[in-house]
């Protein structure tokens, strides 16, 4: 039994290396650690420390145990014996104890301890079932403990294997569990002997015991055996298994692998799609660029073929129009040049005879001098009729529109046409209604040309009887005046069928009256457009063999007295003076046309002059000496004015070459005025030009305006008065005729029509922006809108203007709204723009009175273009 | 063939009518880039747009009381700028007004009345 009992107490501290050996302690020694304990116990239980309190448990149960030793060292009485059991007890207890809270708190080592000392305990109180019972516990819990070591190591390595991926770990890893099953093998073994010498320890109990208990021993030895057997079994199968489930982790971390490369592949796979689809993209993007080309290069080219198209209609049209314009300015140099050539000879003619008739001729002589001059007027009569009518079927006439007296413009009439009447011995009345304001606005020249005209042809066409021209008010509202004229004579009368014909160029009634009467008959095709012009129509009622009526009515706007004598006044105060000291060059290849000039000006101021006959001894003149001036013939041999102008111009040095050239020249015609203005010329003289009209260019040119207000000298007044008709007298001196308002019934209904064309007169005319706007209705009405959007500021403006009598403002406003005019086809306002434009610069109250008028114009132009839009 | 075939043009006017008739018809009848200014100082701004053809109004203040005239925004073209061509384009008939708009350098000089526009493209063409 001792013997046993020291084997036992040799064995447990090879064992249990790691525990307190207690046995070199006394009881009393013993019995105070134990105390020590139980205090701990209860401590670490009070604070629910159980870490702690598992220790002191195996250590309270250890100290039992060393109790139980020491007391079977003892004789074995009973109270030891019964000391010894209680111990013991308490030992397994405590153990238990210590075992549960470890397991509780995951003490391994501390469990392993606490079975250890309760096996040793149960051998000790001989409960060898127990203890066996005990040990296979503590093998499962190895077991366990080892099992769930090598899960966590998996778990771990797979864990590293996830994420290193690397093979050295795994294979360390892998090292590091065989080592571990190599222990695990040893201590094995190290079981297996101590289950050697247990048994060992239970024969020699045998051989103490009876047979049959050795029997039962040697039974159950064998049985624990073949456990232990089944055990070592049991144990290398785990270990297989767990061989196989490293290999199965292997596995998987080749699958994994495989998996990696093939997600590897299958991102290279993808990315080389991406790449094909960035590819394919490309090659679409490609493809649509080669179609946008493809696209772009076919509407280029289409484009450059309508281009092309365009470009040569264009051309065509172009060509067309040069050839149309060429054409037409051919026929205006014709005319120019018949208008110039024949002019200036018959201006010489006429002169000249007039300048032999007054040298005492001989009666035979003065006869055929009268013959002379009077087929020189015819014959310059029949040419201004040509050239008249070419003007005005070109549409180059341009009408005047000054104030004049209507009395003064009949009283013209009558004594130019007098003579005529007394060479037939018929009667020739002319009335003007007292009813109407003298003065009008309109051009007094035309008037007289188509009175004239149409009396002429009247005393033409009447062998007994007379013409009597009557002119009455028609109507008048607001500044307006409507005239009516009527032509009446007792002539030989024209059949209906005739009427309409008349008006035509070169048509007279039957071709025998041609020779009979004479005449172009262009007069009645003249006074036709001439009256059309001037906004009104010409009727005809006639009876064959009693008389024909002619009659038209023309609007007026009513004139200021004060305005027309300021006019006249200008145009007779023509005060040579102002030009005394000038140096003026008259370059003119006629004589005769230089004799004027020349006359003309040295009858009314000191001037010097000096001739030349052509524009190369101009420019040689002007470059030897000093002019201020030059008058300048347009058509001249050698060089012609344009070319002087040119040269001098182009070529000469300031100052002469800024010297002012007035062009003298017998053309009319815009185109060839415009060719002396883009030449260089600074302004024109018409030929036959009246003396005022020469002197104020001259005056205009050389900066000498004249002085208003500053009266002539006596000596220039006398000049004047020897050179100039006798001033028109005033209405009041006009012996009136006895108005035949009753002979203007017959014509009533016709001059009520005539009036009535007068009343759906428009302001505006839509012509120039529907042949601008290439009869778009919105294009057009775009312009309209912008017209009529500006009206109101323009009202608000010139209203400022009026008030604050800001003559500067005036000018600017009427000025800037000129082309709005211009578009809206105003033309009437238009002109009276420019004029009180022109009043407003020279600080002419009168302009804040015409400018109502446009006030009044645009109303109406309100009205009307309102309704288009 | 030194001619340009799409100019710049400038307009100059601070007649809306006519800014707007004349672009329209420029617009419609060639195939040049107009520009519209209102004042003179806007088109001396933008010079160094490089125009191939400056169309200046003669009159530029009626509007707006400040703005300079087109005389003295000749002057300020041709001042920094010799030889853009400059039209003067005026209702100003005065040929007084013309001859001292040629003698401060303008190309020609353009009287705003129906025949206008065609003018000014047979200029803006050459």
């Amino acid at each position: 039994m001792k013997r046993i009992l020291i084997l036992i107490a040799l064995l447990v501290p090879a064992c249990l290396w790691a525990q307190v050996d207690y046995s070199e302690l006394s009881m009393p020694e013993l019995s105070k650690k134990i105390e020590a304990e139980v205090r701990a116990i209860k401590a670490s239980e009070g604070k629910g420390d159980k870490q702690s309190m598992s220790h002191s448990l195996g250590n309270a149960a250890d100290l039992y145990l060393s109790v139980a030793r020491k007391l079977s060292e003892s004789e074995e009485t009973d109270q030891i014996v019964k000391a010894k059991q209680t111990s013991l007890t308490r030992s397994i207890d405590y153990a238990r104890k210590a075992i549960a809270t470890s397991e509780e708190v995951g003490e391994l080592e501390q469990m392993k301890t606490s079975y250890r000392t309760l096996i040793a305990a149960q051998k000790l109180s001989g409960d060898i079932k127990g203890s066996l019972q005990s040990s296979r516990e503590m093998l499962a819990l190895k077991k366990t403990v080892f099992s769930n070591k090598k899960v966590a190591e998996l778990e771990k390595r797979q864990i590293e294997y996830q994420h290193t991926k690397r093979e050295d770990s795994i294979r360390q890893q892998k090292q590091a569990a065989e080592e571990h099953l190599k222990e695990q093998a040893r201590v094995l073994a190290l079981k297996q002997k101590q289950l050697d010498s247990t048994s060992r320890t239970l024969s020699a109990t045998e051989q103490e015991k009876t047979s049959v208990s050795m029997a039962l021993k040697k039974t159950q030895s064998d049985l624990t055996m073949e456990k232990l057997n089944a055990l070592e079994k049991e144990r290398k199968l785990t270990l297989a298994e767990e061989e196989q489930a490293l290999q199965a982790t292997n596995m998987q971390l080749q699958n994994s692998k495989l998996e990696l490369q093939q997600s590897e592949l299958a991102l290279q796979r993808s990315k080389m799609e991406l790449q094909q689809n960035e590819l394919q993209i490309k090659d679409r993007k490609l493809s649509n660029q080669r179609l946008y080309i493809y696209i772009g290069v076919v509407g280029i080219l289409v484009l450059a073929s309508f281009l092309f198209f365009i470009g040569r209609e264009r051309k065509k049209a172009v060509q067309q129009k040069l050839r149309a314009e060429r054409s037409e300015r051919f026929k205006q140099e014709f005319i120019a040049n018949i208008s110039h050539e024949i002019r200036t000879p018959m201006n010489a003619i006429i002169g000249m005879t007039g300048l032999l008739i007054q040298k005492n001729p001989s009666p035979e002589q003065e006869s055929y001098l009268k013959a002379i001059s009077k087929s020189a007027d015819i014959l310059l009569h029949v040419i201004n009729d040509v050239l008249d009518l070419s003007k005005i079927e070109a549409g180059k006439l341009e009408l005047e529109k000054i104030d004049f007296s209507l009395t003064d413009t009949l009283k013209q009439v009558k004594d130019t046409l007098s003579y005529r009447a007394e060479d037939k011995g018929l009667q020739l009345i002319t009335t003007v209604d007292d009813k109407l304001s003298d003065v009008i606005v309109g051009d007094p020249y035309r008037l007289n040309q188509v009175l004239i005209n149409l009396g002429g042809n009247a005393l033409k066409f009447t062998e007994k009887g007379g013409v009597h021209i009557d002119v009455t008010k028609e109507k008048e509202e607001g500044e307006y005046v409507w005239v009516k004229y009527a032509i009446v004579d007792t002539g030989i009368g024209i059949p209906a069928d005739k009427v309409s014909k008349l008006f035509e160029s070169f048509s007279q009634v039957k071709s025998s009256d041609t020779r009979k009467y004479g005449g172009t008959g262009l007069g009645l095709s003249i006074s036709k457009h001439l009256v059309e012009l001037q906004g009104g129509t010409i009727s005809v009622e006639s009876v064959v063999g009693k008389g024909t009526t002619f009659s038209f009515v023309i609007r007026y706007p009513v004139g200021s007295t004060e305005r027309l004598q300021q006019r006249l006044a200008s145009e007779q105060n023509a005060d040579g003076t102002i030009l005394n000291g000038l140096r003026i060059l008259i370059a003119d290849d006629n004589e005769y046309n230089r004799l004027v000039v020349n006359e003309t000006l040295h009858l009314m101021a000191d001037v010097e002059t000096d001739e030349v006959v052509n524009g190369q001894e101009a420019v040689d003149l002007l470059k030897a000496n000093n002019y201020d001036l030059i008058l300048m013939d347009v058509q001249m041999p050698v060089m012609n004015g344009i070319d002087a102008t040119k040269y001098i111009r182009g070529e000469m040095k300031a100052p002469k070459k800024d010297i002012p050239i007035i062009a003298l020249t017998a053309s009319v015609l815009r185109a060839d005025l415009d060719l002396c203005f883009e030449s260089g010329m600074t302004a024109y003289v018409p030929k036959p030009f009246k003396p005022w009209q020469l002197v104020n260019t001259i005056a205009e040119v050389t900066g000498r305006e004249r002085q208003p207000g500053v009266p002539s000298t006596p000596k220039q007044a006398q000049k004047k008065q020897a050179e100039k008709p006798k001033p028109q007298p005033a209405k009041a001196e006009h012996v009136k005729e006895e108005p035949a308002k009753q002979d203007a019934t017959g014509v009533g209904a016709e001059a009520t029509a005539a009036a009535s064309t007068f009343d759906w007169e428009k302001v505006t005319n839509m012509d120039y922006l529907t042949t601008f706007c290439e009869g778009d209705q919105k294009r057009m009405q775009k312009y309209i809108k912008v017209y009529l959007n500006a009206l109101p500021a323009f009202h608000k403006n010139i209203a400022a203007a009026i008030e604050n009598k800001d003559f500067v403002e005036l000018a600017l406003h009427v000025h800037s709204f000129k082309p709005k005019w211009m578009m809206m086809g105003m033309k009437k306002t238009n002109d009276l723009g420019v004029q009180v434009d022109h009043m407003a610069k020279s600080q002419n109250e009168k302009a804040f009175e015409d400018v109502k008028i446009i006030l009044e114009d645009i109303d109406k132009s309100q009205k009307e273009l309102e309704t288009m839009v | 063939m030194n001619k340009k075939m799409v100019k710049k043009i400038f307009i100059v006017d601070d007649d809306d009518m006519m800014a707007m008739a004349l672009e329209d018809h420029l617009t419609r009848n060639t195939l040049h880039e107009i520009h519209v200014f209102t004042t003179g100082e806007e088109c001396i701004k933008n010079l160094r747009m490089q125009p191939d053809v400056i169309i200046l109004d003669y009159n530029l203040n009626s509007v707006q009381k400040e703005a300079a005239n087109g005389m003295a925004i000749l002057d300020a073209i041709k001042k920094l700028n010799r030889d853009i061509p400059v039209v003067l384009f005026s209702s100003q008939d005065a040929y007084s007004v013309a001859l001292q708009s040629i003698n401060k350098g303008a190309t020609q000089y353009v009287i705003k009345d129906e025949k206008a526009f065609d003018n000014i493209v047979a200029i803006c063409n050459s």
